[in-house]
C-alpha cells in the first residue's frame, strides 16, 4: 500500500466531500434555487426596494446561493442518520489508541475495515433473524 | 424380340456367359463383393449376398479392407454419439417433464450476482450524481436566461462557482473510485463512518447477501505488476 498516495487522496476526497456537503443533489438544487432567486432579485429588486425599506441590491450572488444550499440541506441535517453509539465509540477508540501510540496507523486502518465487516455481518444476521421470525409466524398462523 | 435362336435351320447356341454361377440365385457373377467376416475374407454374391468360400487375399488388399471396415465402424460410432447428444437420456427427459409439470411457473435460475457492497453504494451515488449535474447545468442555464430575457449583468464568478461545485463533485467521485481500486477505501475514519452509515441506512430495504453468505465488502484491490528477475532452471537471467 502506497501510504503517500493513500493520505493525499484521502485528504483531497475529504476536502471535495466537505465542499459538496455530502448531499450533492440537495446542494445542486439549492444552488439552482439561489441563482433563480438572485435573478429574480435583480429583476424585481429595484421596484421592491421602493415598497419595502430594504437594500436588496446589497446582497451578493454568494448570499443567494448560500441561502439556497442551506435551505435545501436543513432537512438532511435534521433527519441525518446517526449511527449506533457503539460503532461511534469503536471508531473513537481506534483513533484514541493511535494517538496514544498503542497501535500503528496501519493497524488502525485494518481495524476500521474489520469494524465495517462486523457491522455488515450483524446487519445480515439481523435480516436473517427477521426472515426466520416471519417464517415462524406464518407457520404459527397456519397451525393456529 | 430376343436374339434369333436359329439360323439357316441350325440352332444357335447362346454365347457362353463368363463368370461363376451363384448356387443360390443361379445368376452369373462377374465381379464378387469381398467382405471381411469373422471367419475370414469371403467372396459374396452381389445379387443375393450368398457367401462363397473363404479366400486368400494379398496383404495389401487386407489392409485396405481393414481400413475400410474400421472407417465404417467409426462412422457408425460418430452417428450414435451424435444421436445420444441430440436426444437426452430417457430418465432425464422424464425428470424434465416432471419438473415442468410440478412447477409450471417456476422462476428462471437466478444469475450469480457478484456485486460488492461498495458497488451497490457507488450505483446509488451515481444516480444522485447524475441528477446533481443536471441541476448544476440548469443553474447556469437559469442565470443565462435571466441575462438574455431581463438584461441582468452576466456574473462570471457565479458560473465559475457552479462549475467549481460540479468539478469538485466529479473529482470526489474519481478519487473515490481510485481509492476503491487501490484498496485504500474504508481505512480512514470518515470513510469507515460513510460505509457503516450506508449499510445501516439500507439494512431494511437492501439484501446484502448472495448465494452463500454475506456479500463481499469491496472488489479486490489492483496489484501492481513489477519487473522481477525470475530464476529459470537454476540460472538467474
Amino acid at each position: 500500500m502506497n501510504s503517500s498516495q493513500d493520505n493525499l487522496t484521502a485528504i483531497l476526497k475529504t476536502l471535495t466531500g466537505v465542499m459538496i456537503l455530502k448531499n450533492p443533489l440537495d446542494t445542486a438544487m439549492g444552488a439552482l434555487f439561489g441563482i433563480i432567486l438572485h435573478g429574480l432579485a435583480a429583476v424585481f429588486g429595484s421596484s421592491l426596494e421602493k415598497i419595502v425599506n430594504l437594500r436588496i441590491s446589497a446582497l451578493n450572488f454568494l448570499h443567494y446561493i448560500a441561502f439556497g444550499m442551506f435551505t435545501f440541506n436543513i432537512k438532511n441535517y435534521v433527519n441525518r442518520y446517526k449511527i449506533d453509539p457503539e460503532v461511534e465509540e469503536a471508531l473513537a477508540l481506534i483513533q484514541k489508541q493511535v494517538q496514544l501510540g498503542d497501535i500503528t496507523v496501519f493497524e488502525a486502518k485494518l481495524l476500521r475495515k474489520a469494524l465495517i465487516k462486523k457491522v455488515l455481518e450483524n446487519v445480515t444476521l439481523d435480516a436473517e433473524a427477521r426472515s426466520n421470525a416471519n417464517v415462524l409466524s406464518v407457520i404459527k398462523n397456519d397451525n393456529g | 424380340m430376343g436374339l434369333p435362336t436359329r439360323l439357316h435351320g441350325r440352332a444357335i447356341k447362346p454365347p457362353p456367359k463368363k463368370g461363376t454361377r451363384c448356387p443360390s440365385c443361379h445368376k452369373y457373377i462377374t465381379s464378387f463383393n469381398i467382405v471381411l467376416k469373422r471367419k475370414g475374407t469371403v467372396r459374396v454374391c452381389p445379387f443375393c449376398a450368398y457367401e462363397f468360400e473363404k479366400i486368400k487375399i494379398s496383404h495389401l488388399m487386407l489392409q485396405t479392407l481393414l481400413t475400410q471396415f474400421i472407417m465404417s465402424l467409426e462412422n457408425k460410432l460418430e452417428q450414435k454419439v451424435e444421436e445420444a447428444i441430440s436426444t437426452p437420456p430417457k430418465t432425464l427427459r422424464i425428470l424434465d417433464e416432471y419438473e415442468a409439470l410440478v412447477a409450471p411457473n417456476a422462476t428462471p435460475e437466478l444469475k450469480v450476482n457478484d456485486t460488492t457492497i461498495i458497488d451497490m453504494m457507488l450505483e446509488k451515488k451515481a444516480k444522485t450524481d447524475a441528477k446533481s449535474y443536471l441541476y448544476f447545468t440548469l443553474a447556469i442555464v437559469a442565470h443565462l436566461l435571466f441575462v438574455i430575457f431581463f438584461k441582468t449583468n452576466t456574473n462570471y464568478w457565479l458560473m465559475f462557482l457552479v462549475v467549481l461545485l460540479a468539478g469538485s463533485l466529479f473529482a470526489n467521485r474519481q478519487l473515490l473510485r481510485y481509492r476503491i481500486r487501490k484498496g485504500y477505501y474504508g481505512t480512514s475514519e470518515d470513510e469507515a463512518r460513510e460505509i457503516i452509515q450506508f449499510i445501516l441506512e439500507h439494512a431494511e430495504d437492501t439484501d446484502f447477501t448472495d448465494g452463500d453468505g454475506t456479500k463481499k465488502l469491496m472488489p479486490d484491490p489492483e496489484t501492481e505488476l513489477r519487473e522481477e528477475f525470475v530464476p529459470v532452471g537454476g540460472l538467474t537471467i
